[in-house]
């Protein structure tokens, strides 16, 4: 089983989803890198748009606003996802695809989509609990 | 048809439920079912608990035999996890999203996420009812629409109903403010379900009485209902580890939810590490949910994984019903909790029962702070600087080197008067019905 994680900020470790045999194998979609799994790390947008971003982020009201902007941190995850050959590759083979935090939900909606056209039956799920609710659904 | 009492029990949190709250339903229903009461539960269904808390199998086998379990289809959007059905609106705007959504809700009862349940407990209390009368209906929240059922019953055939609300609807505990969802509707559509309430229970006093401040009329129903401590397969009662001398092993067990001062936590046990030679080779073992419903807390997620080096480990959660063999391993405990007075958490009482040195990190006005105060192994935090909980954790570290068997023995004693039993035992026994309860 390939699992695909989109978490822009790295969210894995060895408790998020217990791997069931050697076979099971899980990639995670990250602006960051992460240990002890394999990272597919996106390149993070810099520049003005970074600056912007950094600058809006101050205030709560302000980082409301951002979101309903391109400049929503899980539009540019999203970008930076669709742009990366590794992703759409990991994605096509994805038994499962996870977003544990609410910037990789956008991708991981398209990600389904694009797997459902495909004619893929990949199950996509938010947070981790899902995640492994599905697994033993899958492999029962 | 049984000639018992029939108790029809409202719950969210239900085993296998993870979720805080769970052990106060399963505690209460049990001791009902023990006192020759026949008990319905409604509940969500298995797959939303699998899906949002994760689920518990161990605690679900502690449910009373006598007990029976309904559980009722929920159609809330935040246990929604399968991204695939969500429109793009919602993955794209989730906020904005969920603001439009409200409506649903609203509508029926005034709760985000959770009115739409409304219609469905409805119609499952009076089915319940129609097959077995009930004699008397508790819900407990939250979420607060656990409440219909009984308010339901009693207005359309006279059932008596209990509102168990823990913490309170709509005051922020934490903050001591209004919540922001306490909207006109939440006031209005708390008189009206505490009108026809026959007792309305609350955690500690000062929650209560704040809620008698809000409603003076109906002071004489409202009741305090402490929290306690419930024992599973393995006892609370741990001994003190042999190997302490190696290196103390203190431990957080709970959510780990955004109240929760972890930061500030982490920071301070880096301090009491590099200056305390009793922290030597010491470990903090942090276990549980990182936040609700599933989703992780990127801060925290990052703070722990920066104090590994500082001997922090996250050990993810742990079964309640095996919670003791946890205890085990540990020479202290940490109870971080949330800033507020109205605040007492569930997890005091157990960590008193322990017996060991109990380090207390959350703000000196907090409710726990009276539950601990006459504790023979408690060491509090003078603030939420990491210099004060450094002092803090050193000052348990001392105590948890030099605790003897006899000493700790005798803080198991002193808590004995947490059991959750001695809490609910004389509420049932004001609320049985006339006719006599068989066991």
């Amino acid at each position: 089983m390939l699992v695909v994680i989109m978490s822009p900020n790295g969210l894995f470790d060895e408790a998020s989803l217990p791997r069931r045999s050697t076979d099971d194998s899980v990639v995670v979609v990250s602006f960051v890198p992460v240990d002890d799994v394999t990272a597919i790390v996106l390149h993070r947008p810099t520049g003005l748009s970074e600056r912007v971003v950094r600058a809006m982020s101050r205030t709560a009201v302000a980082r409301e606003m951002l979101r309903l902007t391109p400049l929503d941190s899980g539009v540019r995850f999203l970008r930076a996802a669709r742009r990366d050959a590794r992703v759409r590759r990991a994605l096509a083979d994805a038994d499962l695809v996870v977003a544990p935090e609410r910037d990789g939900a956008l991708a991981a909606w398209h990600a389904a989509r694009a797997l459902g056209r495909a004619g893929r039956n990949t199950v996509t799920m938010f947070g981790y609990p899902a995640a492994r609710a599905a697994i033993d659904r899958i492999t029962a | 048809m049984s000639d018992r009492p029939h108790l029809l029990y409202t719950a969210w949190s239900f085993p296998p439920s993870r979720a805080g709250g769970v052990y106060r339903a399963l505690a209460t229903v049990n001791a009902f079912a023990e006192a020759g009461w026949d008990v319905t539960v409604l509940t969500v269904p298995r797959r939303l608990l699998e899906e949002s808390t994760g689920t518990d199998e161990l605690l679900e086998a502690r449910i009373h035999p006598g007990v029976d379990v309904v559980r009722i289809d929920a159609d809330v959007p935040a246990f929604q996890n399968d991204i695939s059905t969500w429109p793009r609106r919602r993955a794209r705007h989730a906020e904005v999203w969920k603001l439009m959504d409200l409506w649903r809700d609203m509508i029926r009862f005034p709760e985000p996420n959770y009115g739409r349940w409304r219609p469905e407990l409805e119609r499952a209390a009076e089915r319940v009812h129609r097959a077995h009368p009930v004699d008397l209906a508790i819900g407990t929240a939250n979420p607060h629409v656990d409440f219909i059922p009984g308010w339901f019953l009693h207005r359309r055939f006279g059932v008596a109903h209990v509102m168990d609300y823990r913490d309170a609807w709509q005051l922020d505990v934490f903050s001591g403010r209004k919540q922001i969802t306490a909207i006109p509707a939440v006031g209005r559509w708390e008189r009206r379900l505490m009108a026809t309430a026959a007792e309305v229970w609350f955690v500690n006093d000062a929650i209560r009485e704040w809620h008698v401040a809000q409603h003076p009329g109906l002071a004489d129903r409202m009741r305090v209902v402490a929290n306690g401590y419930d024992e599973y397969d393995a006892p609370l009662g741990v001994p003190v580890r042999d190997e302490r001398e190696e290196g103390l092993v203190f431990g957080y067990i709970g959510t780990i939810s955004s109240k929760v001062p972890l930061v500030p936590l982490l920071e301070g046990w880096r301090l009491a590490r590099e200056s305390n030679p009793d922290l030597a080779g010491s470990r903090l073992a942090v276990y549980g949910y990182l936040g609700h419903f599933g989703a992780a807390n990127v801060e925290f997620a990052e703070a722990l994984d920066r104090a590994r080096m500082h001997g922090v480990t996250f050990e993810g959660p742990v079964s309640k019903a095996m919670i003791g063999e946890t205890y085990r391993s540990l020479d202290a405990v940490v109870l971080a909790l949330g800033t507020g007075r109205y605040v007492t958490s569930g997890k005091v009482f157990e960590y008193a029962a322990t017996g060991m040195p109990v380090v207390s990190v959350h703000d000196p006005s907090n409710a726990a702070t009276e539950v601990l105060r006459e504790s023979p192994a408690s060491v509090a935090t003078r603030s939420l600087s990491p210099q004060d909980i450094a002092e803090a954790i050193s000052a348990a570290a001392r105590l948890a080197l030099s605790q003897t068997a006899s000493q700790r023995a005798e803080a198991q004693a002193w808590a004995t008067q947490f059991e959750r039993s001695r809490q609910l035992t004389p509420r049932i026994a004001a609320l049985a019905p006339e006719r006599s309860v068989s066991g």
